[in-house]
């Protein structure tokens, strides 16, 4: 094929990607009456920064930001350091009981997640954790997509290098430590994107468990703009970008790491 | 002693796991299990029924609606997204393609904006008449800007097929380009010289280089088509949408559970779905196992 | 990738990166955690043991709300915490709250539509206390107009007080209608049938341009608010299915020709019913009527600027003479959980949100145009106050009008699944007419709805009876 019917095509799907984020980014400094006026940008007079005044004045969209972060900071972390360590068992073990686990991992993937929902409800419930971060970060400690990634880009961490490593004499997890996760940085790195973009974006859960609307995180504070009498359109979109950008500059700055991370970890099948 | 700790050491380190697993895991599923048994109101007032509630779902015609427009969604996301992620990696893959860094995160940047995100943005796009859709169609190819994507019953999956596709192409397209990176150019050179031309290099060479990375992708993609909810549910609110076209599987459930209160025939369909899944993920592998066996 | 073994700063720190066993990416994100958990820890907010707790998913009467709680606790020491849920989460939260027997608010606000579903069950095991004693008590049953209270009762037991009314009346283009009609001799409130309506202003008609009305067919709430004009509905008392009794074939016979015609033929059109787009076609003159609750004339004048002083209400034309002149659409109950640890705190509360002061009635009307059931309230100035937006009219006045005719709601758990078939129906009909028109129409609305109806009863035939369990 031509390089240039190549270019065309690439960049026509450019576009197709681009276009709605663009016209997010217009809407969001596009004032609420004019948004059927003007279907994609108002003229350069007419940008406004009202709706992100009325975000900030309807609700407290930096607190739920705070509470975003906490909560998939936390999640995070906790789920790279049990999944990198389930993952490493499941790679470079043998032992009774190691095709149970990983079947009961590939079962759970399976299973709805409103299934669960109200037995879920009932035993945070009385775990006290009703309404609170912990409610979300403790359930949530330990990913199994994340095992099976790590598994998958462990197993090509070469045995000898462990088997030196004991003859230096480390225990098993100081060979976990200092010799595997090293090598497996970018799978790190591509693991923790992935998992944060799975909190941060998290949805049904949250809303069924956070009550006080100062715990809310990110989707459902907005979500709530969306209201039975009213939706303020310009606000919500003005909130949607605001809530994107940590994700896009995170992205960013581990672009490099993600993708050698895939290219390495989920590649060998 | 290295080997002693190394026989523990496994057990140890899935411990989280498993823990994390009895607690959150075993203990809801076994709970909504025994619910999925009773006919409920309310925690004190359940009616025992037995297997009555899989038996009503399957005679149910709005079960079957919903497994239809599941299944039509998923076919339709997969066997869309597929070429289309694979074809744009194969055209980012071509070593005289400048500026591959700069497409590969444009591509993948709507599956940055995440699912929630995305919903409501879309729910603005596809609005009739004014929507950036709408506007666009009406603009570029003279289509009438009054389509009501979201309220005609014929264009809600396509809606939702369009959305996904946008929010998840590029993501796949990434694992693909990785996986396309990683086969030797050995073999390629190997087979220009034997005389294949560019469709042959890619039947025996390309597609076998990244089969594993091939099921991972459909297999992954199917089982969470058939999960469909949020995106449904933002879009089309409480409603399963005009005619119930936008009505899935895990929707039917929660308007089951959650709008009628019937907690236990939810947990029926819920674990009917988890069988179907299940299913058709053992399908799908032992057709691509068998494959592989085959060669 | 390695520095230039070059020992400074940004040398240093490059190597101390690389040497980190998991990399830049947990860095950053736990230290954007941390960051974020240490504002938390700065700023907490108080954790509130109030004395009652309240659950609402509308922003404005969380506000109204949450004024009311301030001079509650001035009042009688005790405080209410005012919880602000998303609309389409309460209905999970207070399904997953009551299924647990835990965290359960002590009043909650639950949407019209959904309310049914939570009186199903054993009559004392319902998540909500019966109100009846109460309203009685405290003599405000003759406050509150009865069909107000049809939607919230269940087997005799009053579960949920009314937070409204809702009226229907018909929001038109004054400046397009008015002077077309005094030009032959006429006015709106003339036009007293569908059939008036229509012929009337056939004149105005443009097709692809100006539709006489915007009927919304792609959901059933259009469909609902004709249906209960004519005495028809959904459920009837006690439970009973009648969505597929003559008035509804009636209605379905007579709504989808006016939407599924073709050419000049077609009088009503619509663009959506809850997005911008919905404004936009009032503004442009798509269509030039449109049905209004009360609570939908507050939207158009937050959305629909534009439109300042070209609006006006008027009763909704009757399906025959001498027929009811408004319906009903949409609606919302205040319920007190059984499980409230002071239920006549709780109550009190109540009163005092819903039956309190006229004047807070009134600020409520000028800020949302919701009429409240609380009859005492409708002599408050507010309801005659005339509004620039309306052209003048006494909005107020225009509903409180015909407050008394609006026609009862009846609930149902089954309501949900009951609209969902009614949609398909609808859809169907709307098919049907399309592609074969008038012809052996009504007969196929019949069997459409029968069999919807069937679907519904097959399930309702499954539902034990809860009371004979014990």
């Amino acid at each position: 094929m031509r390089r240039v019917v190549v270019y065309m095509l690439l960049v026509i799907f450019a576009m197709l990607c681009l276009v709605p984020i663009a016209w997010l980014v217009a809407s969001a400094f596009k004032a609420n009456a004019d948004f059927h006026v003007y279907p994609v940008v108002p003229p350069v007079e007419r940008l406004t920064l009202a709706n992100f005044t009325s975000l900030f004045t309807q609700m407290p969209f930096l607190r739920f930001m705070m509470n975003s972060f906490f909560v998939a900071g936390a999640t995070v972390i906790l789920q790279l350091f049990f999944s990198s360590l389930g993952g490493f068992a499941l790679a470079k073990y043998d032992f009774a009981g190691k095709k149970a686990v990983m079947g009961v991992m590939l079962a759970t993937m399976m299973i709805p997640g409103p299934v669960l929902l109200a037995p879920m409800y009932e035993l945070i419930y009385h775990m006290g954790l009703i309404d609170s971060h912990l409610g979300l970060i403790v359930p949530g400690m330990v990913n199994v997509f994340g095992m099976f990634l790590f598994r998958q880009s462990m197993l090509s961490v070469p045995d000898e290098m462990l088997q030196a490593a004991r003859i230096d004499g480390c225990n098993e997890f100081q060979i976990f430590w200092h010799v595997v996760m090293p090598v497996s940085r970018p799978i790190v790195g591509a693991f923790c994107l992935i998992a944060f973009m799975g909190t941060w974006n998290s949805f049904l859960w949250p809303q069924i468990i956070l009550q006080s609307s100062d715990r809310f995180t990110l989707p459902i504070g907005l979500n709530q703009m969306i209201g039975v009498y009213e939706a303020d359109y310009g606000a919500m979109m003005a909130g949607t970008l605001l809530a994107v950008l940590p994700v896009v500059v995170l992205f960013f700055l581990l672009q490099k790491e993600f993708i050698a991370g895939l290219t390495k970890g989920a590649v060998k099948g | 002693m290295p080997l002693r700790t190394a026989r523990t050491a496994p057990y140890l380190f899935l411990a989280p796991f498993v823990l994390s697993f009895l607690i959150f895991g075993a203990y809801p599923i076994v709970r909504s299990v025994m619910l999925s048994f009773y006919i409920t109101s309310g925690p004190e007032a359940q009616h025992f029924v037995g297997l009555d509630n899989y038996l009503h779902l399957l005679q149910d015609p709005d079960f079957w609606t919903a497994v239809r427009n599941t299944a039509t969604f998923a076919l339709g996301s997969v066997l869309l997204q597929l070429p289309l992620s694979l074809g744009l990696a194969l055209l980012l893959n071509r070593a005289d393609i400048h500026g591959r860094n700069v497409f590969r995160f444009i591509f993948f940047s709507p599956n940055l904006m995440g699912l929630v995100f995305s919903a409501l943005l879309f729910m603005l796009i596809l609005a009739p008449r004014f929507g950036l859709l709408n506007a666009a169609l009406h603009a570029l190819f003279g289509l009438p800007s009054t389509t009501r994507w979201l309220s005609t019953p014929a264009l809600v999956m396509p809606a939702l097929i369009m959305v996904a596709l946008w929010l998840y192409t590029g993501f796949n397209m990434v694992y693909f380009l990785a996986a396309l990176q990683a086969v030797d150019g050995e073999l390629y050179e190997a087979a220009t010289i034997d005389g294949a031309g560019r469709w042959a290099q890619f039947r025996h060479v390309t597609l076998p280089g990244i089969r594993p990375v091939l099921i991972f992708v459909v297999v992954l993609s199917t089982i969470g088509s058939f999960q469909l909810f949020e995106l449904a549910f933002l879009l089309l609110g409480n409603s399963s949408g005009p005619d119930q076209a936008g009505l899935t599987i895990v929707m039917y459930l929660y308007q089951n559970g959650f709008l009628g209160g019937d907690l236990g025939y939810a947990a029926a369909i819920g674990w009917t779905l988890a069988l179907m899944v299940l299913l058709l993920a053992l399908v799908q592998l032992r057709i691509t196992g068998t494959g592989k066996e085959a060669r | 990738m390695h520095a230039q073994g070059v020992d400074t700063a940004p040398g240093r720190l490059r190597r101390w990166l690389d040497e980190l066993p998991v990399g830049l990416a947990p860095l950053l994100i736990a230290g954007m955690g941390l960051l974020a958990g240490l504002y938390l820890l700065v700023k907490p907010v108080p954790v509130q043991q109030t004395d009652l707790t309240m659950w609402v998913f509308g922003a404005l009467h969380a506000d109204a709300y949450q004024a009311a709680a301030e001079s509650f606790a001035a009042d009688t020491d005790r405080t209410v915490d005012v919880q602000l849920i998303n609309y389409n989460a309460v209905n999970q939260k207070l399904r997953s709250a009551l299924w647990a027997a835990v965290n359960v608010p002590d009043l909650v606000e639950i949407e019209k539509s959904a309310a049914g579903g939570f009186f199903r069950g054993p009559l004392e095991k319902v998540g909500f206390l019966d109100l009846r004693p109460y309203l009685e008590r405290d003599a405000i049953l003759d406050r509150v107009p009865a069909h107000a209270l049809a939607a919230y009762t269940d087997r005799g037991a009053v579960f949920g007080v009314p937070h409204d009314i809702h009226p229907v009346l018909l929001a038109y283009r004054a400046d397009i209608i008015d002077p077309y009609l005094a030009r032959r001799g006429l006015r709106m409130e003339d036009l007293a049938t569908w059939d008036d309506y229509f012929r009337e202003l056939r004149g105005l008609l443009v097709p692809d341009e100006r539709y006489l009305l915007q009927i919304e067919y792609g959901d059933a709430w259009a469909f609902q608010i004709f249906l209960m004009q004519r005495g028809g509905g959904i459920f009837g008392p006690d439970g009973r299915l009648r969505m597929d009794d003559d008035i509804a074939v009636a209605t379905m016979t007579w709504m989808i020709p006016l939407v599924a015609e073709s050419d000049d033929r077609k009088v009503a059109e619509s663009l959506g019913n809850w997005d911008p787009s919905f404004y936009r076609g009032f503004i442009e003159g798509y269509y030039i009527a449109a049905l209004c609750p009360d609570w939908r004339s507050s939207q158009i004048q937050t959305f629909a600027k534009e439109l300042h002083s070209k609006l006006r209400v008027a009763p909704l034309p009757a399906p025959v003479p001498g027929g009811l002149r408004t319906s009903q659409m949409g609606g919302t109950m205040l319920g007190i959980a059984r499980s409230a640890k002071d239920p006549e705190l709780a109550w009190r509360f109540a009163r005092a949100i819903y039956y309190g002061s006229p004047e807070q009635h009134g600020r409520l009307f000028r800020t949302t145009n919701i009429l409240t059931p609380d009859r005492r309230a409708w002599s408050d100035p507010a309801y005659h106050e005339p509004r620039p937006y309306w052209s003048g009219q006494a909005l107020g006045e225009q509903f409180i009008a015909v407050a008394d005719e609006v026609p009862p709601f009846y609930s149902s758990g089954f309501l949900p699944s009951a609209q969902a078939k009614l949609n398909e129906a609808i859809v169907s009909c709307y098919n049907r007419y399309r592609s074969h028109g008038a012809d052996g129409f009504e007969a196929y609305v019949r069997q459409r709805l029968t069999s919807a109806a069937d679907y519904v009863r097959r399930q309702m035939a499954r539902e034990p009876d809860w009371d004979a369990e014990e």
